[in-house]
């Protein structure tokens, strides 16, 4: 529990700051703010608002810990993989910091979820992954009035921004539908299990995100409001990109609680329907053996399916999704197995498949190739 | 006038800076670009004129430099 006394030792190198001072940690102190994604931005986000004295913070992850987060999502040791994200967070948050409380939500974020408990918190940080759950975080900030620190990553570069801030003149500041009013089709930006990600990227990214949420409690500084900030790591160049109101935004954005929570927004971020079957490797071999297998991946990916094909008998054919519409009719089977590296591109190619082929069985192998090296079934050599 | 592509754009442009003769608006550098980038046309970007979003059609300035900035999705 929040404790009522101000530990001055703790804090003694921040308090000593121009411009911050015990009325700036207390503020730290009796602030809330929610956290929504336990990954490569979260851990960093979370790290240094508790460690800064934030009072309260809530964190929302449906996930595990698996070992392909280690190498960016360092709050996580080998000997937490296979357990909760938000289990293992509590305990180390709490170990850091034991003047702040830690609220958790061991599942995907919803539309219900922010109109039940948007209303509590002081600053909501977008630390997600993919676009369903942006653009839901995003319109719900802006129909609760809640300021948004947004951070995204994409190999190299990152973007952070401040959203929906209640401006001098009462007005909110632009949120991320000012910058891109409808959200891309769904696996048109990869995500980092498909394009990759260095590892202090979010990092850096998320670290930015807390020093936003810090300005935002404490009142110091100038918020990064009406701006994006991008970074690429490997120039270090930054960029910033001076942002304005979109004419289309507002109209997509729903006025009321009973709108938002009536938005598809996985339909409308291109989550694949229900007609697509995902399966995993071991389904694959025992039951999709005789349909044809489309690797949907660009030439130069690796490792290759032809040989692991040739051995268990399995037709193969390697159309690039950048190509695949143009090459459709050269598919001329109509079970098919899509193959790409993580299991995105192959679930936008099943989608394009079943566009012009109805009456198609169509399958997507979840994980990709990936699942097939992590259950040895091909290795990067 | 100085292109700039950001984030996944570089995997279909091949380039992150591209120099190019002055055209007059947004929609004529957007028709130059597809042209030379098909790619481009299936996926999503703001537009920015020296340092500042445009949304619709917008004239450019002589010497602007003009960031193509796709959104991210990583965490």
């Amino acid at each position: 529990m929040m404790k009522q006394e101000m530990n001055y030792e703790r804090y003694q190198r921040q308090l000593i700051l121009k411009g911050f001072g015990a009325g700036a940690q207390h503020k730290l102190q009796a602030a809330r703010v929610l956290v929504i994604g336990a990954g490569g931005l979260g851990c960093p986000i979370m790290q240094y608002l508790v460690a800064a004295g934030v009072g309260h913070i809530g964190i929302a992850d449906h996930d595990i810990v698996s070992v392909s987060n280690l190498h960016r999502q360092i709050l996580f040791g080998i000997e937490d993989v296979g357990l909760p994200k938000v289990e293992v967070v509590k305990r180390k948050m709490c170990s850091l910091n034991n003047d702040c409380n830690v609220e958790t939500w061991q599942e995907k974020w919803t539309q219900q979820l922010a109109v039940d408990h948007f209303p509590a918190y002081d600053v909501i940080v977008d630390a997600t992954d993919n676009f369903a759950s942006r653009y839901l975080i995003n319109d719900a900030c802006v129909l609760m009035g809640k300021p948004l620190v947004f951070g995204a990553v994409s190999q190299f570069e990152g973007q952070v921004a401040v959203f929906n801030y209640l401006q001098e003149d009462g007005s909110r500041s632009v949120n991320y539908r000012d910058l891109f009013p409808e959200p891309p089709a769904g696996g048109e930006v990869l995500n980092c299990a498909e394009a990759g990600v260095l590892g202090v990227l979010p990092g850096i990214i998320g670290s930015m995100q807390a020093t936003e949420v810090i300005k935002l409690l404490t009142g110091i500084g100038t918020p990064l409001v009406n701006k994006l900030w991008n970074y690429n790591a490997l120039t270090q160049d930054v960029f910033t990109i001076q942002l304005g109101v979109h004419p289309d935004a507002s109209s997509r954005i729903p006025t009321t609680a009973e709108g938002l929570l009536n938005t598809d927004y996985e339909w409308l971020c291109g989550v694949p329907a229900a007609s697509i079957m995902e399966i995993d490797t071991s389904n694959w071999f025992k039951d999709y053996h005789n349909h044809l297998v489309v690797d949907v991946r660009e030439p130069h990916e690796r490792p290759r399916l032809t040989s692991l094909c040739k051995r268990m008998g399995i037709s193969l054919m390697e159309i690039p999704l950048s190509a695949l519409e143009d090459q459709m009719d050269s598919i001329s089977a109509r079970q098919v197995v899509f193959v790409c590296q993580a299991g995105r591109r192959s679930l936008q190619a099943s989608s394009l498949f079943l566009k012009q082929n109805s009456a198609g069985s169509v399958c997507s192998l979840k994980g990709g190739v990936q699942a097939l090296v992590a259950s040895n079934h091909l290795n990067y050599e | 006038m100085e292109l700039l592509y950001f984030g996944q754009l570089t995997d279909i442009t091949g380039c992150s800076t591209q120099r190019l003769q002055h055209v007059a608006d947004t929609d004529t550098l957007r028709l130059l670009v597809y042209a030379q980038y098909p790619g481009l046309q299936k996926v999503k970007f703001m537009i920015a004129i020296n340092n500042k979003l445009v949304s619709g059609n917008q004239s450019i300035p002589a010497d602007a430099r003009i960031a193509f900035m796709p959104p991210f999705s990583g965490g």
